[in-house]
């Protein structure tokens, strides 16, 4: 399995809902989705997405990251994208995509790594 | 930077909906509306169909946030009492120092609904609850933290799911799990009670009628657990009354099994034994006590004021439940009551104050109040049309506002109603709930209202007049 955890600020919600949009339903199912949401600070507030955290088959991973690509070539502002991706090598298919990624957008940042599991332990 | 995006809520002290609309979600056909509806006079605006989807979605969720309001004898309560708290901490605040932009107060109560405790299970379906200190066993499956905000949120969130799809996807996990991808939510309490009870079905089956029974006792999170772990003993652990219970198609009869659930709790104090907020064991609560008590006023015995937001819509719920019981299991089964019955309770039980800001830009944001105005929680203003009543919402915006800016409770500090960068006012944000925003800062009447209502409270011996 691969990780990919993006930020883009108040576009994070938008870009997932771009990506959600661009897949088929079964791939949909097959990953799990797990947003970081913004402190609540005592009010009942709407939720506000500020990272995104998607699981997937390693061989999945390329529908996505090609999405991610195609919303920045649409994206007229966006002040920084961070991408942090596990499960695969930078020689891969998948990390040469995000390498030119950031090589065409100067707001992207890719890093790899292990992340942290979602959902647990005081975090939503 | 991107400027901070300021968020819908609903407060839930005074229950009034703060709705921010973002200029991408206002088409050419509203924005020709909400020019052209006079500010002052909210009933004019006619927005129901021109929002697009999301906006319903939000609606409804803050809808149900305020049914919870109305239902939930914690929240209830807590309402309450804190609606009790914000008018003596003005007074007293208004005795210290005219000048309000140097009010400055910790109210450690009003942050009840933020305490999270720690929760945890280990296997064989042992679940632990404790605070920071508590010391929890190291073979733990997994930990999570989490408020009653939280565990309202999570429950608004999964009957805003059940009412958005259809009835007969209302318990399908695989349907809910595809709606939690496509919308942001607050699940973690959900995740929690799933994971425990290895079975997404069942949580959803019977996740709202369990919160809604956690809210009938002084400490939600603790409850939350205690239920989780008798639901584990009766219907994870395989029996022939689980079997039969669980094979009913739903609505099944959830309510009767979490009361039955509350009634074995082992509690450390009667019902209702105590008015506090915070510092309280835990006991059982009854929502008619609440919902029909009053604050008196120390003047005048004969005057009193209940909950002016929830007071006269709870009353009401509770009339109603008399004679007819699925009012009794609306906020715990959304999707399968009548939809005639679903669409009156989303009329007559709307919050009666909804601020809504259109955020249009280049200092040209709207702002409308709309709402029901059933005002009668002020006593001596009984008529919602007499001009007055407006009077008295204005006022006790005011003084909520300043309270929460001073004391931090209930304030997110980019919540703002008012869009003027000018004005002298706007720095200080002690106005962050006022509801009547001229377009200009000129004519706005907030400080007047404010150094109106200081000078009423500010009495030559100091004494407290509510």
């Amino acid at each position: 399995m691969a990780m990919l955890r993006f930020e883009a600020g108040d576009n994070t919600e938008e870009l997932l809902q771009y990506v959600l949009d661009g897949l088929d339903q079964d791939l949909i199912d097959q990953m799990s989705v797990d947003r970081d949401l913004e402190e609540m600070s005592g009010l009942a507030s709407e939720p506000i997405t500020t990272a995104v955290t998607i699981t997937v088959a390693t061989t999945s991973i390329l529908a996505i990251t090609r999405l991610i690509e195609r919303w920045l070539e649409h994206k007229r502002q966006l002040d920084t994208l961070r991408i942090v991706a596990d499960g695969f090598r930078q020689s891969d298919e998948v990390g040469k995509s995000l390498a030119s990624l950031a090589a065409k957008h100067s707001a992207v940042s890719i890093s790899y790594g292990l992340m942290k599991e979602p959902g647990k332990a005081g975090k939503h | 930077m991107c400027a901070m995006r300021i968020r819908s809520h609903i407060d839930l002290c005074f229950f009034v909906v703060f709705a921010h609309i973002p200029r991408e979600q206002i088409g050419n056909e509203l924005l020709q509306v909400i020019m052209t509806t006079p500010m002052h006079d909210g009933s004019l605006l006619d927005i129901g169909n021109r929002l697009p989807l999301r906006s319903h979605q939000v609606m409804f969720h803050e809808n149900y946030h305020y049914w919870q309001g109305l239902r939930l004898p914690f929240l209830f309560r807590y309402a309450f009492l804190a609606f009790r708290k914000i008018l003596i901490v003005f007074k007293r605040l208004s005795n210290e120092n005219s000048d309000f932009h140097t009010w400055d107060c910790l109210l450690p109560e009003l942050h009840r609904l933020d305490l999270k405790p720690r929760v945890g299970y280990a296997p064989g379906g042992t679940i632990y609850w404790g605070g920071t200190e508590a010391n929890f066993p190291r073979d733990l499956v997994a930990e999570y933290s989490f408020s009653p905000i939280d565990l309202l949120e999570s429950a608004a969130s999964v009957a805003e799911f059940q009412v958005m799809t259809s009835r007969d996807e209302a318990a399908n996990a695989l349907a809910f799990s595809r709606w939690a991808k496509h919308n942001a939510a607050y699940l973690a309490p959900f995740k929690f009670a799933a994971e425990l009870l290895g079975n997404e079905q069942l949580t959803l089956r019977l996740f709202l009628p369990l919160v809604n029974a956690a809210f009938h006792t002084t400490e939600p999170t603790r409850a939350f657990v205690e239920l989780l772990a008798r639901v584990w003993g009766n219907f994870v652990v395989k029996s022939d009354f689980a079997k039969r219970f669980l094979d009913q198609p739903e609505p099944c009869r959830w309510k009767d099994v979490f009361d039955h659930f509350l009634d074995d709790i082992k509690y450390e104090a009667p019902p209702d034994s105590c008015g506090e907020i915070l510092g309280t064991k835990f006991y059982r609560l009854n929502l008619d006590n609440w919902v029909f008590s009053r604050i008196v006023s120390p003047q005048s015995k004969s005057d009193y004021i209940i909950h002016p937001f929830l007071g006269p819509a709870a009353r009401r719920w509770c009339e109603l439940e008399k004679t007819n019981p699925a009012y009794s299991w609306l906020l715990g089964q959304p999707a399968w009551v009548d939809t005639r019955m679903m669409e009156g309770c989303m009329n007559d039980f709307a919050p009666p104050l909804s601020i809504i800001r259109f955020h249009l830009g280049g200092g040209q944001d709207r702002v409308f109040c709309i709402g029901r105005g059933d005002f009668s929680g002020f006593t001596t203003v009984h008529d919602g049309s007499d001009p007055r009543s407006k009077g008295l919402i204005a006022d006790c915006m005011t003084m909520y506002g300043a309270v929460r800016r001073a004391s931090g409770a209930h304030f997110d500090g980019e919540q703002r109603t008012c869009h003027h960068l000018n004005c002298p006012e706007y720095a200080h944000n002690y106005c962050n709930a006022y509801p009547i925003i001229p377009r200009s800062y000129t004519a706005c009447g907030f400080p007047d209202r404010i150094n109106r209502l200081i000078k009423l409270r500010r009495k030559a011996d100091g004494d407290v007049e509510i």
